[in-house]
């Protein structure tokens, strides 16, 4: 090897040293994800009767989702509407929905599965709590327009700040995220 | 008999349907109306095959094809494909399926796309999905794709037929199947087809099902029409924990699968076992099932200083067990166990009473008379010509044996089995058959089976059996000549004649079965009495029976309610906190029959194996290992730690070989039985822990369908409601 394969090399090296750099460094700066991600799942609703009415939930209580699921992450129990008072459109929704994202490999299964397009992989990915009990998702976690996972949530209230999330997107959400907006 | 079906030649009996024939040459055929227990008639169109015979010449011989000695007879294929299950295969038939024929596949995938034109596909939220004929057929058979872009039919999705049977109106796919088995099997015509075409419904002008029989239909709804309204969105079908077991409400023993989920029961639906209920079971076994997920005892229970009843550790109790024994002889220790526990429970039970040496030992609800006249087994009861039914309300007794009665009355034709199972197709059973009322009596108070018996005779039924002997009216005398004039006659006898029987009825019922040839089922008091007078759990000299139990110095009673405690200690053991419960010193949790691995004799003499579910019951335990810890709290060896134990102790006692008892029973007579007094038991089918209604809308809606409104102008009708008889 000569001096001069020395050289070409430094020289590579030289020039990366003063380009902009490809990493972030998260969490003090937010990280860019692609639209594609898959992360922390979202219950997605059907739009409102009025502006600014929360609608029925888009989740039927089927549990194709957890039939789909490789990882048994999921688990549902699902009850009959109250026709005066529906929780989702037709005689059946999810009482309880639950996801274990420990157990979660974020295959998106789950998503594919879903017949109403109820259960979507959203964005949020930073989980990480200290009790394996804290790590099940129940459905008020992740009903649309919950922002944040549970630590995060656990923390904005001990702080009185919002939510910070560590990510941003390049443009609005994908489509399937219906009604999710990050701040 | 020679069939062909697929290129390969099976020989068949006579009489076999095509679509049997198909499935014993270990084909598949796809169909919905078709059911093994009801006729055939031909409704969906699905199981539709390519079939042709050989025709003979006037001189008998067949028509040929081909030259010389390559010559066969020549088939003659129908020129349309044919619906298999209600044609009959003939000597030299050739069949074709799917599997050989392009025309059939598409004939079927076509017809798969007919019935799915107006089918709501709503699988997601359908009860049925993962278990549904029609999924699975429409996966296997249809061509994967729709091409129908247009609004489907709409109809009424919620609409309870009954308290516990609901229908979706727009799923149904017009198979008959539930038309024709209220109308065949219970012989309740209280269903049928309403309107023309695509916009025929079914539904029922009498205001609700009737009692007794009507969950069936969703058994054997190939679709999400008719769905059990007390499973209603508790799980999919791939969720629950599936066990076959026996149901033991009372004393048929039928065929179940408990499904449980997260450690609830959820659903029971029936199990198809041709020697006891073929593939029905009543209402009460179906939906009855709320008790055993419902205010379960999980610990045992002791009395704290102020003498309240506290939750406690086995171990606690135990010990609360020795303080309450101490001082006392093992011998005063009443024992006392419920006639639905197993055989092997009772066996331990047996083996312990006689360890304490104590005399009270009793097993209740029971009758003191023991039936020595030959057996009749269910299926002989469905063959018979000619039945009497003394003293017994079968709807509260033995409600499946009614619908084996009812099958004889048909013309007891059990459809044959193959291979592949009951034959799919039975062509000699017949849509609307004839009913033959004239051969059965019924003697005693009236019941449901008053109205398909020809001969109904209001009499007192403890004294019925001997004026049979001398019949001194012309009804009875019409009942002894139908009994002297049958070939296959069957004596049944109840409550009513059981209950309180004595003096002279052994040897009138002997007296009668000899002399008219009958065989005899006496239906027990409760699921395993019949199984557990084989052993010694009957008062010894100088014992106390259960109904005095109060004397007693002290007592340990196993899932039984009489209502009192004993004079001393009480240990109850029981599911629930029972009025008895209540008075004990020291409640201990027993696990339901749903639980349970064990054997019980139904009332033909089937040993019937019972399987335990996935049901979440705490610390709750069987009688068995119950008995273990009350062993060691009187200080004495425990006979049987476990089932294998117990099992053992019936090796040893009476040769029973329990091990390996096939899942449909198999009949077995004990040599010896043991009776003694027992107090008055009037049966009932529907306990008070087991009557909950399903909880929902539904209960509104109900209440405007079964409202006393009628069309204005109309005459006025007398009000309908749930739940009467047809
Ligand atoms: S993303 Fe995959 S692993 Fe996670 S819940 Fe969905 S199906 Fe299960
Ligand atoms: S999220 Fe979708 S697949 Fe899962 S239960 Fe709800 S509707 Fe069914
Ligand atoms: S309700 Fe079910 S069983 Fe009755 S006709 Fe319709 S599809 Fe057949
Ligand atoms: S007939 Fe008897 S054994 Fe059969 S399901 Fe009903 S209660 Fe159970
Ligand atoms: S036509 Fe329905 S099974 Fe034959």
């Amino acid at each position: 090897m000569g001096v001069l394969e020395i050289a070409k090399g430094m020289g590579v090296t030289l020039g990366k040293l003063f380009q902009k750099p490809v990493t972030v460094s998260y969490p003090e700066q937010r990280a860019t994800l692609q639209p594609r991600f898959r992360g922390r799942h979202v219950l997605t609703r059907h739009p409102g009767q009025r502006p600014g009415e929360l609608g029925l939930e888009k989740c039927i209580g089927c549990s194709l989702c957890a039939a789909a699921c490789p990882a048994y992450a999921i688990y549902v129990e699902a009850a009959e509407n109250d026709p005066a008072n529906p929780t989702a459109p037709g005689e059946r929704y999810a009482k309880v929905y639950e996801i274990n994202m420990l157990r979660c490999i974020f295959c998106g299964m789950c998503e594919e599965a879903c017949p109403t397009g109820a259960v979507v992989m959203g964005n949020e990915f930073e989980m990480a709590d200290y009790r394996a009990g804290d790590f099940v998702y129940a459905k008020e976690d992740m009903l649309v327009g919950v922002t944040g996972s549970l630590p995060q949530r656990r923390e904005a209230a001990r702080s009185g700040k919002p939510v910070r999330l560590g990510f941003q997107l390049e443009g609005p959400p994908r489509a399937e995220l219906e009604g999710v907006k990050y701040p | 008999m020679k069939v062909t079906v697929d290129g390969t030649e099976i020989d068949l009996p006579a009489g076999t349907s095509a679509i049997d024939a198909v499935f014993s040459a270990g084909g598949d055929v796809p169909y919905f109306c078709a059911h093994k227990y009801l006729s055939p008639v031909g409704a969906c169109r699905m199981c539709l095959v390519e079939s042709g015979s050989p025709r003979r010449n006037p001189d008998g011989s067949f028509v040929m094809e081909g030259e010389g000695d390559a010559a066969t007879p020549k088939v003659f294929w129908f020129p349309k494909p044919m619906a298999s299950c209600t044609m009959q295969a003939t000597e030299g038939m050739h069949i074709r399926s799917a599997k050989t024929s392009q025309v059939v596949a598409k004939a079927q995938a076509g017809m798969m796309e007919f019935t799915l034109l107006n089918h709501p596909l709503d699988c997601p939220t359908c009860d049925k999905g993962g278990a549904c004929e029609l999924q699975d057929r429409a996966f296997e058979y249809g061509y994967g794709a729709s091409r129908f872009g247009f609004d489907r039919r709409h109809a009424d999705k919620h609409y309870p037929l009954s308290d516990f049977v609901i229908l979706d109106q727009e799923r149904c796919i017009h198979c008959k199947r539930c038309v024709r088995y209220f109308e065949e099997v219970p012989g309740q015509e209280v269903l049928d087809f309403i309107e023309r075409g695509g916009h025929t419904f079914i539904d029922t002008q009498e205001g609700g099902l009737p009692t007794g029989f009507s969950g069936n239909i969703t058994d054997i709804c190939p679709v999400g029409a008719l769905l059990d309204n007390v499973a209603r969105f508790r799980g999919r079908n791939w969720e629950y924990d599936h066990t076959p077991t026996t149901c033991t409400l009372c004393p048929v023993g039928c065929s179940i699968t408990v499904d449980a989920r997260n450690g609830r029961l959820e659903r029971i639906v029936a199990r198809e076992n041709r020697d006891v209920n073929e593939a029905w079971i009543c209402d009460a076994g179906r939906f009855g099932h709320v008790f055993a997920s419902e205010e379960r005892l999980t610990t045992p229970l002791i009395r704290d200083e102020d003498g309240q009843l506290v939750a406690a550790t086995w171990d606690a109790a135990i010990d609360a067990m020795k303080r309450g024994f101490s001082g006392m002889r093992t011998a005063d220790v009443a024992l006392y166990l419920g006639a639905d526990s197993t055989l092997e429970e009772g066996a331990a039970l047996e083996a312990l009473a006689a360890a304490t040496g104590t005399r009270s030992v009793d097993h209740a609800p029971r009758y003191e008379v023991s039936v020595t006249a030959p057996q009749a087994t269910l299926t002989d009861v469905a063959t018979a010509d000619a039945i009497v039914v003394i003293g017994a309300d079968l709807g509260e007794e033995a409600p499946v044996l009614e619908l084996r009665i009812l099958e004889a009355l048909r013309g007891g034709l059990i459809p044959p089995e193959f291979a592949h199972g009951t034959a799919i197709a039975d062509l000699r059973l017949v849509e609307r058959p004839a009913r033959r009322p004239e051969r059965l009596a019924v003697i005693g108070r009236e019941s449901r089976l008053w109205a398909h018996a020809g001969h109904r005779v209001s009499a007192d039924s403890q004294g019925a059996l001997a004026r049979l002997t001398h019949p001194d009216t012309d009804e009875l005398r019409a009942v002894v000549a139908l009994l002297d004039g049958a070939e296959r006659p069957v004596i049944i006898l109840g409550a009513d004649v059981l209950s309180g029987a004595g003096g002279s009825f052994s040897a009138n019922l002997t007296d009668l079965a000899s002399r008219t040839g009958a065989r005899v089922i006496a239906i027990p008091a409760a699921a395993n009495s019949r199984g557990l007078a084989a052993l010694n759990l009957v008062p010894r000299a100088g014992g106390l029976p259960v109904w005095r139990a109060q004397e007693a110095p002290a007592a340990f009673i196993s899932r039984l309610d009489p209502g009192v405690r004993a004079a001393g200690f009480t240990v109850v053991h029981d599911t629930h906190l029972t009025a008895t419960a209540r008075l004990a010193d020291v409640v201990l949790p027993a696990v339901t029959n749903y639980e349970k691995r064990g054997t019980v004799q139904n009332l033909e003499g089937r040993l019937l194996p019972l399987h335990p579910a996935a049901i979440q019951s705490g610390e709750s335990a069987d009688l068995i290992r119950t008995l273990s810890a009350l062993a060691e709290a009187l200080g004495v060896k425990a006979p049987a730690r476990g089932l294998r134990g117990a099992q053992a102790l019936l090796a040893d006692h009476l040769g029973l070989d329990l091990s390996d008892l096939p899942a449909r029973g198999a009949l077995h007579t004990f040599r010896r039985t043991f009776a003694g007094p027992a107090a008055p038991h009037t049966p009932t089918l529907w306990t008070e822990r087991m009557h909950a209604r399903p909880l929902s809308w539904v209960d509104r809606i109900e209440e405007l369908v079964h409202s006393d409104w009628q069309l204005p102008g109309a005459p006025a009708a007398p009000p309908a409601r749930a739940g009467g008889s047809d």
